[in-house]
């Protein structure tokens, strides 16, 4: 197995979770496919890219503003747009279709932004990559330490939090019956607003590595939005933890699939290899509908216990 | 303790109930009983913050809760078993305990959840289990166990016996009356089927398509011919339904 | 030519461009429930027989060399200024080969369409709309890579199917486009008040109910995506014919997906009328401040994204105090004014 090719598959698998989780966060907690949060991703790599801009050092220093930017827009919304609506009881597809017009609105604010920096600063905000500012660290990249650690990182503290606190397990109670849990005492708008907060945080965070992985540009977040959702899709949004399944299943399949595919049919078969997490998510659809998160793999780690002592 | 008076209410434009008067006070057991349709769920419903009131008042403590959102209800002291979803399915038992406790003080916890053992002893032995994977009578018992824990000053269950064994009811019956005396709470239980909470309860009110039609003590009910026969079906437990 | 009434025609083609889309959109969704959100899929594959076909077949036609046509995506332009020559002496082959062309793309439309619909068998509301959402892109990124088809990021020209009208080129695309738009509405309005729309209706609202009645629910969802594909795909040829020119950047899922959901909804959903309105006051800004912005140069920033904020705040307000759009969705007529005076006496 090549190496560098396990490398940038880890990175991108990375990445994506990193990028898709927020949406799934929110779908299971608040029952919203949040489409804006693509721009919250884009919002974050315009702040690194300007206090890169400015006052120079390694744009790593900047991750904890794309996380508080990403964490800020989401409650925004979700305080201005998403609550109000279901308070008068929007369909979902309403809501997706509010949360649509939101991203217009921080796009268009990104757009406004970056020509203004181009304009009077001249920086190259229209299209721009920090990758050239990364570190080494034993032989690995910035980027792969902090996008890897930071999903690993996310993960096990969305588990201590959703295991081992109460607010965690009053989060799993809202999400398996909402209405149960507020007559319980549980203040569902209190788990709303935590869910999008860590959704548009860890947006932020993927926004904030965005430019050291890959070119910048406005609405970049953007250009991953049917890939976003195929994660989602696949990683399934029963499990909280599907989407991380997910990610990888998809980026390992994608880097690796194409890589395969070229060998068979040329190099010139690699452009074609975004469209490979749209095709997963179709088979996903048709045979698997609730995605992997559902796949009870105690059981299936069991049953193939009890094959093997059959035998 | 509580007293609902005038009350009207329904889902958005769909009024279900039409001037509504209760009363439920401390060491007291009310039975709501009625056909099905007749609104009872939906009047304990509005009493936790669940639907649209039109128009008349709730008060619990002579404070007005009419407009307090659920989870703020709760707070105060009224608590609430739904009929069906009761329990969280993918949450462990414990776990459904300790969401039952939300509102504890955390000093308490082991403590009062001690306390539930010994009133539904079965629950200790599936701690960890999924309650999803616990059998319908089992399911009741941690509902009304998480209802519990809560100490709350009313206690309001809509139709805890639904698929019980006669047996496991009587139990459970027999387990309110001692909570009552014990804990000096109200209770409201909500039945279709009056023979089985006709003995405990201290006052009965009889809803039908959502207004009250009888309101009085258990043996009021039983010698008021004219509802003997309209509701006959209801009194005799079921046969001729 | 009068700049005044270049802009109004300017306007009234981008219009009918997104009339047409709208009117495709709402059709599926306002009409058959189905929340397409990979509306650009269609609207992509009709543009994009434009941007293949006519080129190819007029190339063919007036035998252009083979050492030009052999890379049609790379002399496009070479190849489509000598066909706009011999175009200008011959009105009839201009228009017949866009009719032709238009039809084929609505044929393309019809089985993207087909493909699109094929979700919708299993899955339901919000997960059905992004799940179009993910296939309507996958035309999006093999026009962008493969080259030959239409350019890849360069794009392709279109020969100026209108061209032997000279200057008045543009007075006869509003004709035409005016024709189609009349055209539509009056076949779109019979559908929606015949039994087949009320079959529509009644599927939309009630599944289960419409299905105990015998009715074939998924194969009634699947012939409105077909349907308003073909529409959508209409519009997409009417806009590569109009621009005389395809380049699939500019296809994105933003302009024309996003924004016409936004129009259908800021409109009125369900009411073709309440569409027409949307359209033309989200093309009426778009254009007055495209117009505009030489005078705000002011502005350190291109006024265009302004429009984008605009209607994104628009469409809040709307979904917020107005949710069924501008103009509510009416009950059909399903009987002419005169039965009904008739019935009432």
């Amino acid at each position: 197995m090549n190496i560098s090719v396990l490398y940038a598959a880890i990175i991108y698998s990375s990445m994506l979770g990193l990028m898709s989780f927020g949406v799934t966060f929110v779908k299971i907690t608040s029952n919203v496919w949040n489409v804006a949060h693509t721009s919250f991703i884009t919002f974050a790599a315009y702040i690194v890219f300007t206090f890169e801009s400015f006052y120079g050092n390694s744009p790593y220093l900047y991750l904890p503003l794309g996380f508080i930017i990403g964490a800020f827009l989401a409650i925004i919304e979700y305080l201005l747009i998403i609550d109000p609506l279901r308070k008068r009881g929007s369909s979902s597809l309403l809501m997706l279709v509010s949360t649509i017009a939101f991203l217009l609105i921080v796009d268009g604010i990104i757009d406004i932004y970056s020509d203004y920096l181009q304009n009077i600063y001249k920086f190259p905000s229209k299209n721009f990559i920090l990758s050239y500012l990364d570190f080494n660290f034993l032989g690995f990249n910035g980027i792969f330490l902090f996008s890897f650690t930071f999903l690993i990182i996310i993960l096990i503290l969305l588990y201590l939090i959703l295991t081992y606190t109460k607010f965690g397990i009053a989060l799993r109670a809202s999400v398996d019956d909402p209405i149960l849990a507020s007559v319980t005492g549980i203040n569902i708008k209190y788990v709303n607003i935590f869910a999008w907060f860590i959704a548009g945080g860890t947006a932020g965070i993927a926004g904030a590595l965005l430019p050291m992985w890959t070119q910048c540009f406005p609405g970049v977040g953007d250009t991953f939005l049917a890939i976003i959702f195929s994660v989602s899709i696949v990683g399934g949004v029963q499990q909280i933890y599907g989407t991380f399944l997910g990610s990888f299943l998809i980026g390992f399949i994608q880097i690796f699939g194409i890589l395969g595919l070229s060998i068979i049919f040329g190099s010139s078969i690699l452009v074609y290899q975004y469209l490979i997490p749209m095709i997963i998510m179709i088979l996903v659809l048709l045979f698997l509908p609730e995605g992997l998160g559902k796949i009870n793999f105690r059981k299936i780690i069991i049953n193939i216990k009890k094959r093997r002592q059959k035998k | 303790m509580l007293a609902v008076s005038n009350l009207n209410s329904g889902y958005e434009k769909v009024h279900i109930l039409y001037d509504i008067n209760i009363q439920c006070n401390s060491s007291e057991i009310v039975s709501i009983i009625g056909p099905n349709g007749s609104g009872k769920t939906t009047l304990l419903k509005t009493i936790v913050g669940l639907t649209n009131i039109y128009s008349g008042s709730i008060l619990f403590n002579n404070i007005k809760i009419n407009n307090i959102p659920s989870y703020k209800i709760a707070k105060i002291g009224i608590s609430y078993l739904p009929q069906g979803n009761n329990i969280f399915p993918s949450l462990s038992v414990y776990e459904n305990l300790r969401i039952g406790c939300y509102l504890c003080n955390s000093k308490d916890l082991k403590e009062t959840i001690n306390e539930i053992f010994s009133i539904f002893p079965i629950l200790r032995e599936y701690l960890a289990k999924k309650a999803s994977m616990l059998s319908g009578g089992e399911r009741q018992m941690l509902g009304i166990a998480m209802n519990l824990l809560r100490k709350p000053k009313l206690l309001m269950l809509d139709e805890p016996l639904a698929g019980l064994s006669p047996l496991i009811a009587k139990n459970i019956l027999n387990k309110l009356v001692e909570i009552k005396d014990k804990l000096k709470i109200g209770i409201i239980i909500v039945e279709q089927n009056i023979s089985k909470v006709l003995e405990i309860s201290d006052r009965i009110y009889l809803l039908a398509s959502g207004k009250i039609v009888f309101s009085g003590k258990n043996n009021e009910l039983l010698e008021n011919k004219d509802m003997v026969k309209l509701y006959m079906g209801l009194l005799s437990g079921g046969k001729n339904q | 030519m009068n700049i005044f009434i270049l802009f109004v025609v300017d306007l009234f083609a981008l219009f009918s461009v997104y009339l047409v889309l709208n009117l495709a959109l709402n059709f599926q969704l306002g009409y058959g429930g189905v929340p397409n959100f990979g509306l650009v899929l269609s609207f992509t594959g009709g543009a994009m027989v434009m941007g293949w076909l006519p080129i190819r077949i007029l190339g063919w036609l007036f035998k252009i060399p083979e050492s030009l046509m052999s890379n049609v995506a790379g002399n496009s332009s070479i190849i489509a200024s000598i066909i706009n020559t011999n175009l200008q002496t011959n009105p009839l082959l201009g228009l017949g080969i866009l009719i032709i062309t238009l039809i084929l793309g609505m044929a393309f439309g019809a089985f993207l369409g087909f493909i699109s619909s094929l979700p919708a068998i299993r899955l339901k509301s919000d997960y059905l709309a992004i799940s179009l959402l993910a296939l309507g892109v996958i035309l999006y990124y093999i026009g962008l890579n493969y080259f030959p088809l239409v350019g890849g990021t360069l794009g392709v020209v279109v020969p100026d199917l209108y061209t032997y009208f000279g200057i008045n080129r543009y007075i006869i695309v509003t004709v035409i486009f005016f024709i189609i738009i009349v055209l539509l509405i009056y076949i779109l309005t019979l559908i929606v008040n015949s039994p087949y729309g009320r079959v529509l209706r009644a599927m939309r609202d009630n599944e289960i109910a419409a299905s105990s009645m015998g009715k074939n629910v998924i194969k009634i969802r699947m012939q409105s995506m077909v349907i308003g594909s073909m529409i959508a795909a209409l519009a997409g040829g009417m806009y590569a014919s109009y621009n005389a020119y395809f380049g699939i950047a500019g296809y994105d899922m933003s302009s024309w997906t996003f924004i016409p959901w936004l129009m259908v909804l800021f409109g009125g959903l369900a009411n073709n009328y309440g569409v027409i309105l949307g359209t033309f006051i989200y093309v009426t800004l778009e254009k007055l401040i495209a117009y505009f912005q030489y005078n705000l140069t002011f502005l350190p920033f291109n006024v265009i994204w302004l429009q984008y904020i605009l209607l994104g705040f628009l469409v809040l307000i709307i979904l917020i105090y107005r949710p069924k759009g501008l103009l509510p969705e009416k009950p059909s007529q399903t009987l002419s004014k005169n039965k009904v005076k008739e019935l009432k006496s």
